[in-house]
Order: C-alpha cells, then structure tokens, then sequence
C-alpha cells in the first residue's frame, strides 16, 4: 500500500489541473480577507463593526465555500478518473496489488486532497483573521471546542460527499461521467435534498407552531456575541447545505446552540460513518469484482 | 511446468459469450502465438489472465497458484501490455519508468535499470530529451515505452497483446529480436496476440487458435509444419488449361487460378504434365509450397 500511496502522490504532483485549482482555492480565501478589509467600517477608534471581525472573515470564507467544495470535488474525479481512461490503473493490478487494496488507496486519497484542499483554503483566513488582523479574544477562546467539533462534523459531511464521487468516478470508468457525478453530487443533490427538506418542514411546521420555532430561530442569531459562535453557527449552516444529502436528520433552520442538537450531531456523524464504510468495504468488494477499461 | 492453465474459463458480456470454456496451457519456455480474427476473444483471455476482467466462469492456475489471492501474488512475476500501452501521458519516460520501478519495489539503482531497458527497446534517446512528455510520443515511441515497462521487472512471463501496433518495419525486426533473445537467452515464457501471422510465425514455438470465444485447437510450430498442405506450384505460359480437362483423367486433388496450377500433397505430377503436354501449354516455372500460418489458421476457421 506504501508504494500505491508514492505513486499516487507523484501523480497528484504532476496534475497540472490539480495545482491550477490549489491555487485558485488558496486565492479564494484570500479574496475573502480582502473582501472583509475593503468593507470594514470603524465604528471607534480601533474597534471595527460587524463586516470586519476575525469572524466575519472566517464567516465569508465559509460563503465561497461551495465553489471552493466543488473544485475539490473537480480534482479528485479527475485525479481518479484519469487513472482509469489512461489505463494506468492496469499497471497496479498486473504488479500485483489487488483491485480491493487499490480502491482503498484511491479512496483515501481523494479524503486527503480534500483535507489539503480544505486546509489551502483556510489558510489565508485563518491567518490574517486570526493572528494578524484580529487576535482571538478570551470571549472568542470560550467556544473554540465547540468551534472544532462543529467543524468537523461539518467536514466529515464534506468528506462523505467527496467519497462518494470518487466511488462513482472510479464506477463510471470515463472523465466526463465523473464530472457529471461531481456536479450531481456537490450541486444538484444538495439543493435538491435541501428543497425537499424545507418543504416537508414547512408542511410540518404549519402543522405544529411554526411561528415559534422561527422566533427561536431568529433569536438564536440575534444572541450571537462570539467570534466562533458566529462562524460555527453559519459555516454549518453552509456545510449543511452542502452536505444536506448526507445529513439526513438535521432539519434546514436548526439551532445548533440549543443543547438538544448535540442528538443531530452523533445521529449524522452514525449516518455519514455508515455510509462511509459502505462506500469502503461494500464499495471496495464491487470493485474488486468489476471489470476495467 | 505449466506457466498457465485455464479451465472452462468463460466471460460472458451481457448475451455475448466473449470466452466458451476455454482450456489453455502455456509452459515454461513457450512463445505462445495467440491467434484469432477481431473478436474472437484474444484480448478477452488476456484481460482475464492479467486481472483486468474477471471470469464469468471457470478458473485458471497461474506459477500453480490458483486462489484469488494466490493469483494476485502470482501475477509479481508476470508483465503485460494489454490492448495499448497504460502510460502516465503528462510524465516523461523516464518519469513513467520511475513510477513503475516504485510501483515494482525495485531495490536496484533505478538510474541504471531505466537505462538498461531503455536500450533494449532502443529508445535511448529518451535518457536526452529527459522532459518530453509521452503524449508527445509516436504510437511505436509509446508500444516501445510501454514494453519496457513490462520488462523493467524482469518478468518470467510476458504477455503481449499486438505489440507490433504502430512499429515501423525495423520496429518490428527489433522486438522480434529482442523477444527471441529474452527467451532463449532468460528463458522467458510469452503469450502474444497479434493479427500479424507473418511475423509471429517467426517466433512461436506453440500457437492457439480461438474463434467465437472457443479455443479451437492448441498446436507446436512442429507439428504446425507437420500438417500444413504441402502443393507442387506450375506456373504455365498461358491460362487457356480448363478444369474440366483434369477432371476427366481423373485428378481433383488441385487448384487452378489463371496460370497457376496449384497440385496438393504427394501425388505424382507426372498426369499433369501430360495434360499440359496434350495441350501444348508450356510451363514455366515449378516449385514447392505449403501452407503458411494464415492458411492454416484461415482453415482452421473455415475462412476463404
């Protein structure tokens, strides 16, 4: 498996398209470092309002997010893809590695662009926001374990998403199905998995008290007074949205401050697990028993 | 001993039976001449033997390893070019030959194996122009590239799916060559497909005929010149001789065409030279022939 990951890592080196998006996706977080900066306003002397706070920043990073996803998803497909129609994936089965270990390999690989890719966008925000411009207050300090926990519930969704595309690329054995599956996956399925959700909800909500749950709602974000709060609270409704086809139990207008979200939280984290390994070890054994181009 | 065997092995696609219980054995030593029109499922058997396609049915027994996984290690010690040559098109030759020898676990110097295969394949050059990416390649740059991708792990079995695709007629001098040399001299044991009967009648030492997904028959190049047809071939001056006129005296066993009198097997030509003497028909030229590979294989599979 070693020598299948050098391999991999000396292809992904050599994919011209792959560092073409990486540095697209390290712009994009820049942008949004100087979109904060041009719109900020000081209120007092030293003290900025809202649109330039280290969340705000980290906040708009997370509003490009689905672009920044969806070319994540554009590299690994072609990444996988272009293994399959070169035909370059033959040379790992008749050297001897199975087919199950190979699908593995090529699995874990698209987790980790997608980890590199997550980490390339963040960075810019992250830095500027957090150790330059604004320095992370004691108030701010007081939710960073939640902050980490929602993010990666929230990038587990992501990774789930990339998984199952990489799963799809290699089954669909040609570059342009596994752009479609991309777009299907990261697009198309998300806002079609939120439409049907807020319309069920809506219907439920007539039904119940749905005045109260929207005050709640709404009040929810008027309380907002940390830095991360605020960004957990918004990236995850992103992230929700990306991954709505995979967050099967989380409602569209959930507040994930209220203590009884922690339930949504395992119960999608238990989905997403599930799929995971599916896509691993069912996924890996269809695989193994395909036949290639 | 038995490089290969196959046993009943089938693949079927949809409702086509690509491979019908094929029963095939490749022994240590062999050049084995696969030989089959487009379809008949040449690329199929390979496909299945170098795990790019799985059986439908049956088994084969690979280096007497015959479990899913035995075969997976087995396979260590073989090297193939299926159909066109699987290279990294946006890497380098050498690139691509580093990335095998990693994928191989070769523990040599990787500088010197590349060279060494680089020149046994000719494509030395390569070593120069260091940075030309191989989809800038010629067809025959990329089936030489390709075969010595195969042969950087000094394999013990090779197998070669029409590795004369895009050679130049020095190309294919070459590879012959080199084929021969690693067999005699390595004593490597090779299946070919190729639709070039000519040149691989040059080389094997046992063939296989497949049609329709069944193996027709399995021969040796010795026995395969056993039982070609021999003929005696006239030429004569004009082509006014009528079948009918060596019919009535008797003869049957020939083949007329134009000037050409083609006379089969061993029988005496004497009766036919009298009818060309009856005629005042003058030969011109006489000499002996049988049957090449193609005629055989033509034969074998009731072609024309």
């Amino acid at each position: 498996m070693k020598r299948l990951f050098a391999i991999e890592f000396a292809r992904l080196r050599r994919q011209s398209s792959a560092i073409v998006i990486a540095v697209i996706i390290f712009a994009l977080g820049g942008l949004n470092v100087l979109v904060a900066w041009i719109t900020k306003v000081e209120i007092n002397p030293g003290e900025y309002n809202f649109f330039l706070t280290s969340r705000t920043i980290l906040e708009s990073s997370f509003q490009l997010g689905q672009i920044q996803i969806l070319l994540i998803g554009v590299v690994t497909s072609l990444f996988i893809a272009t293994d399959i129609t070169q035909g370059t994936i033959r040379n790992k089965i008749i050297a001897g590695y199975s087919k199950f270990e190979i699908y593995l390999v090529q699995m874990l690989m698209s987790v980790m662009i997608t980890i590199m890719g997550l980490i390339l966008f963040h960075a810019l925000p992250s830095v500027f926001s957090s150790l330059i411009m604004f320095p992370i207050t004691v108030d701010d300090g007081g939710t960073f374990a939640n902050f980490m926990i929602h993010m990666s519930f929230g990038y587990g969704l992501i990774i789930t998403g990339v998984l199952l595309t990489t799963w799809l690329a290699l089954k669909s054995k040609t570059t342009a199905g596994a752009i479609i599956f991309t777009l299907l996956i990261f697009v198309l399925g998300p806002t079609l998995t939120t439409l049907i959700k807020t319309i069920i909800e809506a219907l439920v909500l007539l039904e119940i008290d749905q005045f109260t749950d929207l005050a709640a709602f709404e009040k929810a974000q008027a309380d907002i007074n940390s830095a991360f709060e605020w960004v957990y609270f918004y990236q995850l409704q992103r992230l929700a949205n990306i991954g709505s086809l995979f967050n099967f139990f989380v409602p569209t207008r959930i507040n994930f401050f209220s203590a009884d979200t922690k339930g949504y939280i395992w119960k999608t984290l238990g989905t997403n697990l599930t799929l995971i390994t599916l896509l691993l070890y069912v996924g890996g054994k269809n695989f193994a028993k395909s036949d290639l181009r | 001993m038995e490089i290969l065997k196959t046993i009943d092995l089938s693949k079927t696609y949809r409702k086509t039976k690509a491979l019908d219980k094929v029963n095939l054995t490749i022994h240590q030593g062999d050049i084995y001449g696969f030989i089959g029109k487009n379809g008949a499922g040449k690329t199929t058997l390979i496909r299945v033997i170098a795990g790019i396609a799985e059986p439908t049915k049956g088994s084969f027994v690979l280096f007497d390893e015959s479990t899913p996984m035995g075969i997976v290690r087995a396979r260590k010690k073989m090297a193939a070019v299926v159909e066109s040559p699987a290279l990294h098109l946006n890497l380098s030759a050498y690139e691509n030959l580093k990335l095998q020898c990693i994928l191989l676990g070769i523990q040599a110097d990787h500088q010197t194996v590349i060279q060494n295969v680089l020149k046994k394949v000719d494509l030395e050059r390569l070593l120069v122009e260091r940075k030309k990416k191989a989809k800038n390649f010629s067809l025959g740059m990329r089936q030489r590239l390709g075969i010595a991708m195969a042969l950087i792990s000094n394999p013990k079995f090779l197998v070669l799916d029409e590795p004369n695709n895009g050679l130049d007629p020095e190309g294919i001098r070459d590879l012959r060559q080199l084929l021969l040399k690693l067999n005699q001299e390595e004593g490597l044991t090779m299946l070919i497909s190729s639709h070039m009967l000519t040149e691989l009648s040059k080389l094997a030492t046992r063939y296989g005929f497949i049609d329709h997904g069944k193996l027709l028959r399995e021969i040796s190049a010795e026995q395969l010149q056993r039982e070609s047809r021999q003929a005696t071939v006239l030429t004569l001056a004009a082509s006014t001789l009528n079948v009918e006129t060596l019919v009535k005296q008797g003869l049957n066993d020939f083949e007329l065409n134009g000037t050409q009198l083609k006379i089969y097997g061993q029988q005496p030509i004497q009766p036919y030279l009298n009818a060309l003497l009856k005629q005042n028909l003058e030969l011109v030229h006489m000499n002996k022939e049988s049957d090449d590979l193609e005629a055989f294989f033509m034969k074998m599979i009731g072609g024309k």
